[in-house]
């Protein structure tokens, strides 16, 4: 469960700033870190596996930009675009009743 | 001593198929090369803005096994992965062995100049099994893996070639050797007629089976050839993009 | 007397001849790699083909002899009194697939040795065994 959550948020997190633009690799890692200040970050290169998962299965495309050196750069896919609203809303709602049952803890204590 | 450019120790630890090995390098050596000029725009020293950009991009081992999980070839996904790759490897290239040798014992037990030339033909199996077993492990990383390193490439070459002359002097061997039974008999009696034409017939057929070991073994090197070139070319692009990579830090 | 020849060779001029053919191809293959777009042939491995497939010539061209002289030996064994004439006749016939196959190895030593030096040249005078790093991206594959 923990790991199942865990990469939903990954891939949530990638979408979401793909959702705005094309961005490279990079761009992707460094606007997750800085907008969320530091509480979400990609080290040790676990952004690619992500990257290259999504664009497997579709949700997002990548494309090659010549020029003094080669560079990937990603989009959100139409079928990523329906992903991200899908997991979002979902996301939101167990978020919710986590939140709602943490503060029904905290009362009953 | 110098430490290993990222980007070329990432060559080299990762394990996945040689095609796939250089987009992922193209595309983190560019991505790292990026970074690093964003962190110096924004004054972070070199040094610092080196070891920054690799920790945040460089895959780690956790990440490496991501990679290389999602690029495994079909038929080592088929193999599953309760199976180590040594070991699909091993299966390989004793499937490889059980075959030829199950071809090399009917080919020895069925009557003909084969089994009639004893040694000679036992020698020649000698020679083959392990040069098939050499090659069918060739084989077993290019199917399972879809790559095969510089050093393992010039082994696997190398022990062919060294195969091939061992089999031609066998099959030469054997040659003279019968010639030379022959003669000696021959000379003790001199042979006319459908004595002396038999043995003939049987000493060239001999030579012949011996040279088409040779030619079954520079076949089976000519196979190898097109997708050792394949990786032989990806790996020059892949020295281009590692290169253009400047050395980290020099340790003292 | 090209079509004796072809004729004489009997069942072994086809794989002679498939070797002939792939040794064109893998020359002139070698030649492009080393003119043209892309890494080339960084290690040689393709022009040291040209020379496995004059090899395998050559010894497609001995098996095609050692079975001839076979055939030729059971046939005047089981008829018994042949002319010697035409025990050297068949003999000679046999020689010629030997011949084709040694003349294909010689062909792709030649073609090796040329291959080679065309690359030293231009290894010496460029610095790198395809010439000067092309600007801009790492090929278009």
């Amino acid at each position: 469960m923990q790991a199942n959550l865990s990469k939903r948020i990954n891939e949530i997190l990638v979408l979401a700033v793909l959702e705005r633009g094309p961005a490279h690799g990079y761009q992707i890692a460094l606007a997750v870190e800085e907008e969320t200040d530091g509480a979400f970050t990609f080290q040790h290169g676990t952004l690619y596996p992500i990257l290259h998962r999504l664009e497997a299965e579709g949700l997002v495309t990548g494309a090659w930009q010549e020029g003094s050196r080669r560079r990937k750069t990603y989009a959100l896919a139409p079928a990523g675009r329906a992903h991200l609203e899908a997991e979002s809303s979902d996301l939101r709602a167990q978020f919710a009743t986590l939140m709602g049952f943490l503060e029904g803890a905290a009362r009953a204590a | 001593m110098r430490r290993e450019q990222p980007l070329r120790r990432l060559d080299r630890v990762l394990r996945v198929p040689a095609r796939s090995r250089l987009l992922l390098l193209e595309e983190i050596g560019a991505d790292y090369e990026a970074l690093l000029e964003r962190l110096a725009a924004r004054g972070v020293p070199e040094a610092r803005a080196r070891r920054l950009a690799a920790r945040r991009l460089l895959p780690g081992r956790a990440a490496r096994a991501d990679l290389e999980a999602a690029y495994r070839t079909p038929l080592r996904r088929w193999l599953g992965q309760g199976i180590t790759d040594a070991t699909a490897t091993a299966l390989l290239v004793a499937l490889t062995v059980a075959l030829g040798s199950a071809g090399i014992l009917a080919a020895l037990w069925w009557p003909g100049p084969l089994r009639d030339a004893g040694a000679f033909s036992w020698l020649l199996a000698a020679v083959a099994l392990p040069a098939l077993a050499n090659w069918g492990h060739g084989v077993a990383r290019i199917v399972l893996e879809d790559d095969l390193r510089a050093e393992r490439r010039v082994r696997l070459l190398g022990r062919h070639a060294g195969f091939a002359i061992a089999g031609l002097a066998v099959a030469s061997l054997g040659v003279a050797w019968e010639a030379l039974g022959l003669l000696t008999a021959f000379s003790a009696s001199a042979p006319h007629g459908e004595a002396l034409w038999s043995a003939v017939a049987r000493v060239s057929t001999l030579g012949a089976i011996g040279l088409g070991v040779v030619a079954a073994g520079l076949l089976s090197w000519l196979l190898l050839v097109p997708k050792l070139l394949q990786y032989e070319r990806t790996e020059a692009r892949i020295r281009r993009v590692v290169e253009r990579e400047p050395v980290t830090e020099v340790a003292r | 007397m090209i079509g004796t020849i072809w004729t004489e060779m009997g069942f072994i001029r086809y794989p002679l001849a498939i070797a002939a053919v792939a040794l064109a191809l893998q020359t002139g293959l070698a030649i492009w790699r080393m003119r043209g777009p892309g890494e080339g042939d960084p290690a040689g491995l393709g022009r040291d083909t040209i020379l496995v497939w004059g090899l395998l010539a050559a010894t497609v061209g001995g098996i095609g002899t050692l079975v001839g002289i076979a055939q030729l030996s059971r046939a005047i064994a089981q008829a018994g009194a042949v002319s010697p004439g035409l025990v050297w006749g068949g003999l000679r016939l046999t020689m010629t697939s030997t011949v084709a196959g040694l003349i294909l190895l010689a062909i792709s030593a030649m073609a090796w040795l040329a291959i080679d030096y065309v690359r030293a040249r231009r290894t010496r005078t460029a610095g790198t065994p395809r010439g000067p790093a092309q600007p801009g991206a790492i090929g278009t594959k």
